[in-house]
This record gives C-alpha cells, structure tokens and sequence, in this order.
C-alpha cells in the first residue's frame, strides 16, 4: 500500500471521500502535503499550491474524528510517539513525517505534553530516484569525495536530494562507507537504502551525531540534514580535523543570505565546504536546477 | 439393559454436573490470565513507550495462546493499517473463553485504552480496569468455593434420580 | 406389593431432600423450592397408576 491509501484509510469517511474525489483529478505524486484541521477547512498541498478539500462544501473534520486519525496513522501507539509530539510531529517507520499541533501543557517554560491535537499536516515523502544525477560528477568525480553545502529556500526539496546522494553514493558503482547523520529520521526511507554501504545515526542531534560518526565508524563521508546552529558548526569543525568530507544541507534563498549567517560564514572561513549548490525547481517538474559555487575556482 | 442404560444416565449426569464445575474453575483462570496480560501491557506502556503492535511478541500465557487470543493479537503486526485489533481478535475467539458478560466487558473496555492517549493517562485507565478485573477475580473465587460443589452434587443427585426413573 | 415403587419413591424422596439441603445452604432458595416441587411432581407421576388402582378397589369394595 502506498502512502496515500495509507493516510486514506486512517481518516474519516466524509474526507476520505474528498481526498478520493480530488486524486480524480490530480495525479498521485504531485501531492506534496494534506493538512487536516479541527473544525476548520482541510487542504492538501499539490505543485505549490494550498487547495481546500471540497466534498459538497468544505470538509473539516471534527475533534474526536481527529483524534481518532492520529491514534490509527501512529498504529494505536501514541504513547510511543508522546517524546516526539511534543516536539511537534510523528515520524513513522515508513518514511511519513506528521506535524503535529494543538494545545499543549506547559510548566516552567518547558512542554509537558499535547492535551489535544488541533491540526495535521502530513507529508508524503516522494521517492525520486536520480535527483542528484547533475551534481553527482563534482561530488565524486575524483579520487576524494568534495565536501558540498546544499543551500535552497524551505520546501524545495533539500532531503530529496541529499537522500538520492547518500544513495547513490553508499550503493553506486564505486561503494564508500557514508555515515548518515539523521535527526529528525528524515533521510531514511525503509527499501531505499537496502543495497548502499549507508549507516544511519537516526535521532542524534548533529553535533554529537557527527562526532561519533566520525571517531567510531571511520567513513569515507558524512552526511547530514540542515545544518546551521553554533554546536553544529563546531563539532563539523572538529570533524574537518580528521578529513572525513561533509555533504550537508542549509536554509538559505541565494548564497548572499547564506553568508550571512553565522554559522556557516565559520564553516566558509574554515574552507569546509568546497562546492555550494543552490538549488531551484520549476513549478510542475520534477528537475532540479542547480547552482555550484566552487571555492576553488573563486579564490584562484 | 435398563441397569445398563440406568447406569449410563448416572455417569453423564454426574459427568455433566463436573463440568459445570470445570467452566467455573476455568473462568477464574481465564480471569487470572487476562489480568496478568492487563499489567503485561500496562507495563510495556510505561516504561518502555513499546509500540502496540510490538507488545504482545514477548508475552505468553498458556491459557490466552491455547484460546486463540494470544496468537490472533500477534497475527496484525505486519498489517498495513493497525486498527482496532484488540476488539476483533477478542471478538473473533469470545466463544472460546467462558467469561461472564460482565468479565468480557472489562477486557474490551482494556483494550479501548490501549494506544490512544499519552502514556501517563493510559496508566490511570489501565488501573481502573486492573482494579475491576481484580474485584471480578475476588468475586468469581468466592463464588466457585461455594458452586463448584454445588454443581457437583446436584450433577449426581439428577444422576441417581433418572437411573432410580429408569430402574 | 409392588416393593420397586415404594423403593423408588424413596429414592427420589431422599434424592430431593439431599438436592433440598445443598440448594438452599448455598443460599439459592427459590431453586430448592423448585426442586422440591419438582420431586414432588415427578413422585406423583410415578403413583398414579397405583393411585387409580387405589380408587378402583375403594369403588369396588363398597359397592360403587
């Protein structure tokens, strides 16, 4: 079963049905997110787009409805997920990744835990294979794999890509041992990896994740997801000492505003990253257009 | 041949009466089964967060594996949409357990709880039904000391009295 | 002298009294009520033949 007759099959009739009408018109893997609110309009996300669900009028969706959908998509096991919603979402075994929201309890500044569960947002992971295709040849063209910074504005599609590179990396011709850095368990997708040298450090937060991976697994590159907060940049740094190459991602809309944080100007003076590559894509294509910056050839 | 067929009422009588002692006895150890299931589950909720699905793998109890229960809670575990599993496995084998109404209201209303609220409240309503299945425990222990007899010598005495009939 | 009947009426008669007295000690005294009719019922059943035997021979001996 796929993701979406998964998510079909958790929800209520009323918008079980709307969902079903609107896949009528709107192929399957364009769809990107459904969002589901208590009492209000629920949505579903397709190429960019925010379109209400209309099934005779809006479909929203009753509290206890909701609630019930949350306790079926986590297969009746909320109580293993309680850490992680109160952290805002559910990361299920198969790859879906759920944000949670509602009305959480709070003592001291700190959240205890979620009282009600007020909105949805479920995002269908989309397997495409290939992405990485174009920048595959600068990363591993020569005899060491060029640390890269994948830099795009949120919703792009970063995790696709870097996914695509672990693979294509840990199981393509030429096999190098990756350690994956996973902390928001967004990279793995269970049947993607089963053929790649890649080992996953699902759950570490990134600078100790980075760390270990590099002092017990001794790999040929590490890959991690957004990085951009000062623990992070100074475990990398130290990583750099050991010569492990780093293919990582970052929010940022052009290289400018990248430079401008921080964080990354640290890793930038440290010359971790050889290649910087923005990507873009065009509304309604599955392509990804990049832009490389290479160090080398700007400071020559 | 009337001695003979005396005889045999006598025997499925006093054959009949032992086995209504036996459901009695075996309520009680289903009873007892299900309660040490109940605290089973209630722990895995607590301390280790284990996903439902996943609880059942390292628990075994003679008596809910021989009825079917066990087992069929086990069978869902590769399903595609885990839902409502506790009830319709409970469902499917109800026939196979003797359990009053009353004892098979406190297992469904369990299972009602398991997986859908955080681990805290789920605790709180998994006493509420461990208490219940405990007083329905002291209930049914106290009754068998006294029916189990009963059943026992009326079996015979129904017994006597047709073989006496037919004699 | 039909000594079978009168045996078996005391067999079921001792039989209810035993049913009787487990009954109601276990408190259920509507069902030892039952059963006692019961016996009673099933006792009558069983004389009714000579009950009418009985009737028969007081018809004839004086003469009805």
């Amino acid at each position: 079963m796929n993701y979406l007759e998964k998510i079909l099959a958790c929800l209520p009739e009323r918008t079980k049905r709307a969902i079903a009408s609107f896949l009528l018109r709107v192929p399957e893997n364009k769809i990107t997110e459904v969002r589901l609110r208590a009492n209000a309009p629920c949505s579903v996300t397709y190429d960019g787009k925010n379109v209400y669900l209309f099934g005779g009028d809006q479909v929203t969706i009753a509290e206890e409805e909701l609630r019930g959908t949350v306790a079926r998509l986590c297969e009746e096991s909320l109580h293993t997920y309680g850490e992680s919603m109160k952290n805002g979402y559910i990361m299920l075994n198969d790859g879906m990744r759920i944000g949670v929201c509602g009305r959480a309890v709070c003592e001291g500044g700190k959240i205890l835990g979620l009282r009600d569960v007020t909105s949805l947002s479920i995002r269908i992971p989309h397997i495409f294979k290939g992405v990485s295709d174009d920048v595959m040849p600068l990363i591993c063209g020569g005899e060491r794999i060029e640390s890269a910074l994948f830099y795009s504005p949120p919703g792009v599609g970063k995790t696709t890509v870097i996914r695509d590179v672990a693979m294509r990396l840990g199981g393509g011709a030429k096999k190098f041992r990756v350690c994956v850095v996973d902390t928001r368990s967004e990279i793995y997708i269970k049947g993607f990896f089963s053929n790649s040298l890649c080992d996953f450090l699902d759950g570490y937060p990134k600078g100790t994740g980075i760390e270990i991976a590099t002092r017990t697994f001794s790999p040929q590159v590490v890959i991690c997801d957004e990085i951009g907060d000062a623990s992070e940049a100074q475990a990398i740094l130290s990583a750099q000492n050991s010569g492990v190459p780093l293919i990582a991602t970052a929010h940022g809309a052009d290289i400018s505003s990248l430079m401008l944080r921080p964080n990354i100007k640290i890793l930038h003076d440290a010359g971790v990253f050889r290649y910087y590559i923005g990507m873009k894509r065009e509304s309604g294509s599955e392509k990804y257009i990049f832009t490389v910056t290479d160090t080398k050839r700007r400071l020559e | 041949m009337r001695t003979a067929g005396a005889f045999l009422l006598f025997i499925f009588c006093t054959f009949a009466g032992f086995l209504c002692g036996n459901k009695e006895k075996e309520k009680l150890c289903e009873c007892e089964a299900f309660l040490s299931l109940f605290e089973y589950v209630k722990h895995q909720v607590d301390y280790f967060f284990t996903p439902t699905k996943l609880i059942y793998r390292n628990f075994s109890n003679d008596i809910l594996e021989k009825r079917g229960f066990l087992p069929l809670l086990r069978s869902h575990e590769d399903d595609e949409v885990y839902m409502d599993v506790w009830r319709t496995s409970f469902e499917a084998c109800r026939k196979q357990f003797d359990l009053s109404a009353s004892q098979a209201d406190i297992v469904f209303g369990f299972g009602e709880c398991i997986g859908k609220a955080s681990a805290a409240l789920q605790s709180t309503n998994f006493d509420y039904y461990i208490l219940m299945m405990g007083e329905e425990i002291k209930k049914q222990r106290a009754e068998n000391e006294k029916n189990i007899k009963l059943y026992r010598t009326l079996g015979m005495a129904a017994g006597a009295l047709a073989a006496i009939l037919v004699i | 002298m039909n000594v079978e009947l009168i045996l078996k009426v005391a067999g079921v008669g001792f039989l209810v009294t035993v049913v009787y007295q487990v009954l109601s000690k276990s408190g259920r005294d509507e069902q030892a009520m039952l059963a006692s009719v019961a016996g009673i019922i099933i006792v009558l059943l069983m004389i009714v033949g000579e009950l009418g035997g009985l009737l028969d021979t007081v018809k004839n001996v004086f003469g009805i």
